[in-house]
This record gives structure tokens, C-alpha cells and sequence, in this order.
């Protein structure tokens, strides 16, 4: 809250320089503690530059992200159309509403055992996994976003005499679509979260296994803390490419607070 | 399923791994509020503080808290103690970044307001900034306590051999007790919706209730 407004250069120093620091601070402790076990960021750095070398990553990097694109996929085609269902008549929503209250709270990973059962130890397992982690989220933002439609907009659409279809094309989903795109972006997080969580328990390829396995096959705890930080830069690069989503004029109409 | 409930219930093994994993999302939880608030109350005052953090913060939070695991196992050994810490890991950005923002949003009138009256910055602190931004922390706090519930039960699944993920893994593990997997599934489920619809009961208390006027 200072108000002056800080200059560009700052803008480009204090994040430089605070990352400078931890990973100061980092290598310090490594050096310090004198472990040979966890890397300092030199070590993961020569890690990264080897897991790039090797090829495999591209693969374990496109493995995870196909299992993400499908399940999300799934869910937000699944998702969006019950989501505006129960906004749209309340009454559906309060039949559903108490057992999806009891549904939301289990983890994801907690349905692995009836994802192996169902599928098989492979990437429908997982998909199923990223499904149900990211359908939930979908389906709350949606109906929270129908049932928060001005109840003005939705009378001028009758009085302009358009049929319930209509309504629900030219005005309620329009209306809801920021608030969808805020839930499928929160959902695109979980997803990703997930794909790793899957990754390390139930198949054998993406990143999650890549961490797993550089710990088990001869403690590559380098390769490990380079796999988090790719993880951790894909996640920001989706959700960025999801931000912009939010920017494009046609979806703006609906912020209507904030611009 | 009832049965296999009933069966659990019988050796006394049920509520001995629910106060397990309660246990831990408890600790890890408080940890969490304990060290994320005071801190991105900070960050969130100063502009600067908040350029410098804010790419770090960004690159780390989509990192999932079970891609720790390896790590808290390295530092914690297999126990309590490395599960705490993925469930501190799993909630301290989140929270981390809902203190930022509410304090970012405080309307700067009300700041302005409180330094013509001629508030001492502790004042200032305890009189305006505290209750303009318990709301939004509030909601934080209930969305990060969802997030503990859903990674206790990941962490108990691989870190340790108590709690409900124990339950779940070791129930198909030793004998394919499928019901015991729904039956631990449906447990988590509930208590998971009673945790939020507690922390929910905190957002009507009257003294909290001020800044939500607006709507």
C-alpha cells in the first residue's frame, strides 16, 4: 500500500533478486549441512540439462499432458451442460446437491483402488482420476454461475419472446461463461495436480513417474527437484494460457464489476 | 459395506484412524495458518515485497503437494511428521496468496481514513486492517482446509500406516476388501463435508460479518 508507484526497472530487480537469494540460500544450506543426498541447484540444473539430453522427458512431458487434455476434456464436456442443468432448474439441483456435497470432499486419489479396478493399471486409470477431480469444480462454478444471472436479463429475454433454448444459448450461458471459465480454470489446476499424484501410484510414463522413479531407481533426488520445477512451470504456463482465455472481448461482456 | 463398516468399528481400528488423520490435517493446517498469514499480510502491504515474491510463488504453487513426497520422506523419515509437512506444503501457498490479495483489496479509503484520524500503525493494524480482511480469509481458510483433507488422505495412502488412506490402500492391498475401500471412501467423503460446514458456521459469527455488506 505505498503509494508510490514502483519504476520499471524494479519491477525486473526485486524478483531477480529475491530469487537470487533462495537460491543462494539453497546452495548455503546444501554446503552447510554437508549432505550428499539432496542436490544444491547446481546439481539440479546439471539433472535438467541430462533428463534433456536423454529424450525422455519430451515423452514423460507429453505423456502427462495428454492424460490431463483427455480427462479435463472429459469432464468439462460432461460437466458444463449438468452444470447449467441444475443452475437452470433449481429443483434438479436440490436432489443432487447433498450426495455431491458428500462426493466433492473425497480425494481423488483415494478412488486409485477403484480405478485399478475399473481399468487396469494404465492411463484410463489415470484419466478416470483427473476426470473426477476435475468435474466437480466444473460442475459447482457452472451452476453457481446460471443461478447468479441477473434475474433482469433473464426477463428481457422472454418479453423479447425468445424460447427457453434460445434464452439459455443468447443470454444465461453468456451471462454464466466468466464464472465457467473461472471454474474450468481453478478445475485445470486441480487436474494437474492430480496427473501427477496419479502418475506416481498408477502408471508408468508422465512426470509423476519420473519423480518416483528417480527416487527409487538409485536416489536421483536431482532429477526429482528438476522434475518439480518443470511441473511447477508447465502448471503456471497452463494457467497463463488459461488467463488469456479470460481477456478475449467476446467473453468479457459478463465481468461486469471489474473492468 | 455396512457390514465392513461395522467390522471396523468392532476392533476399535475406525476411530482410531480418523483421529489419526485428523491429527494430521489439524497440525499441518494450524502450521500452515500460522506461518502463511502473518507473511502474506505482510507481502501484501508492500508493493515491492509483492513484485519480488509473486514469480516464485507462482512457479511453485502448481506443484503438487504429493510431488513432495520423496523429498518429506528424505527429511521426515516414513511417519507423522513427513505427512504433517505435505499437508503444511499443501496449504501454505494457497493461504499464502489469499492473505496477499486481501489485503490488496482493502479499499484505500479505509486506510486513508484511519491515518486521518490519526491511528498509531498498530491501531491502524488492529482497527481497520484486521477486520477488513477476515472475510476473504476466511473463505482461504475453508477452501485450504478442503485442500488438507484431500491430501491427508494421498499422504496416508504412501507415507505412513495409520488413517484413512491407510485404510483404503490397506484394505485392497491385503485381501481386496472392496468394501472397506467404499466404506473408507463414503468416511472420508463425510467428514470432509463436516470439516467445511464448520469452518462455514465461522463465516455467520457477528463480529465478522462487517465487510460483507456489499451483497
Amino acid at each position: 500500500m505505498t503509494h508510490i508507484e514502483p519504476r520499471t526497472w524494479e519491477r525486473f530487480f526485486w524478483p531477480v533478486l529475491v530469487c537470487a537469494l533462495l537460491l543462494a540460500l539453497w546452495h548455503y544450506c546444501v554446503v552447510w549441512t554437508a549432505t550428499r543426498i539432496f542436490p544444491s541447484p547446481l546439481e539440479v540444473e546439471r539433472g535438467m540439462a541430462e533428463l534433456l539430453r536423454q529424450n525422455v522427458l519430451w515423452g514423460d512431458i507429453v505423456d502427462s499432458l495428454r492424460r490431463v487434455a483427455v480427462g479435463f476434456g472429459a469432464a468439462a464436456v460432461l460437466g458444463i451442460p449438468l452444470g447449467l442443468i441444475f443452475g437452470w432448474y433449481p429443483a434438479a439441483n436440490q436432489v443432487v446437491n447433498p450426495a455431491m456435497q458428500i462426493l466433492r470432499p473425497i480425494s481423488p486419489i483415494a478412488w486409485i483402488p477403484v480405478a485399478i479396478i475399473f481399468f487396469g493399471v494404465g492411463d484410463n486409470a489415470a484419466i478416470f482420476l483427473i476426470f473426477l477431480g476435475a468435474f466437480f469444480p466444473i460442475v459447482v462454478s457452472c451452476t453457481d454461475g446460471v443461478s447468479n444471472v441477473p434475474s433482469v436479463s433473464r426477463r428481457a429475454g422472454r418479453n423479447f419472446g425468445l424460447s427457453p433454448l434460445q434464452l439459455l444459448a443468447k443470454v444465461v450461458f453468456p451471462a454464466a461463461l466468466p464464472q465457467i471459465i473461472v471454474g474450468l480454470r481453478i478445475a485445470l489446476g486441480i487436474a494437474w495436480l492430480v496427473v501427477v499424484a496419479a502418475e506416481m501410484i498408477a502408471v508408468d510414463s508422465g512426470l509423476g513417474y519420473l519423480i518416483i522413479d528417480s527416487r527409487n531407481s538409485g536416489k536421483r533426488y536431482d532429477l526429482v527437484v528438476a522434475a518439480m520445477l518443470l511441473i511447477g512451470v508447465i502448471g503456471l504456463a497452463l494457467d497463463l494460457g488459461f488467463r488469456k482465455l479470460e481477456r478475449i472481448k467476446s467473453v468479457r461482456w459478463g465481468f461486469r464489476d471489474d473492468s | 459395506m455396512v457390514g465392513g463398516i461395522a467390522d471396523l468399528v468392532r476392533h476399535g481400528l475406525l476411530l482410531k484412524y480418523v483421529v489419526a488423520s485428523l491429527f494430521r490435517v489439524t497440525w499441518g493446517f494450524v502450521l500452515a495458518v500460522i506461518f502463511a498469514i502473518p507473511i502474506g499480510l505482510t507481502i501484501g502491504w508492500y508493493r515491492r515485497a509483492q513484485m519480488a515474491f509473486n514469480p516464485i510463488i507462482q512457479i511453485l504453487r502448481p506443484i503438487s503437494p504429493l510431488a513432495w513426497i520423496p523429498i518429506a520422506i528424505l527429511w521426515f523419515g516414513v511417519g507423522d511428521l513427513a505427512a504433517i509437512f505435505l499437508i503444511f506444503m499443501g496449504c501454505f501457498l494457497p493461504l499464502l496468496l489469499t492473505a496477499i490479495n486481501a489485503v490488496q483489496s482493502i479499499p484505500l479509503v479505509y486506510i486513508n481514513a484511519g491515518r486521518n484520524f490519526g491511528l498509531r500503525p498498530a491501531e491502524l493494524v488492529y482497527r481497520v486492517l484486521y477486520p477488513a480482511v477476515i472475510p476473504k480469509l476466511i473463505v482461504g481458510l475453508r477452501i485450504t482446509l478442503g485442500i488438507a483433507w484431500l491430501v491427508v488422505v494421498a499422504a496416508e495412502m504412501i507415507a505412513v500406516s495409520s488413517g484413512l488412506g491407510f485404510l483404503i490402500v490397506d484394505a485392497r492391498n491385503a485381501g481386496n476388501r472392496y468394501d472397506l475401500v467404499v466404506a473408507g471412501m463414503v468416511l472420508i467423503g463425510i467428514i470432509g463435508l463436516l470439516l467445511d460446514v464448520g469452518i462455514r458456521s465461522l463465516e455467520r459469527v457477528k463480529s465478522f460479518r462487517w465487510s460483507y455488506s456489499e451483497d
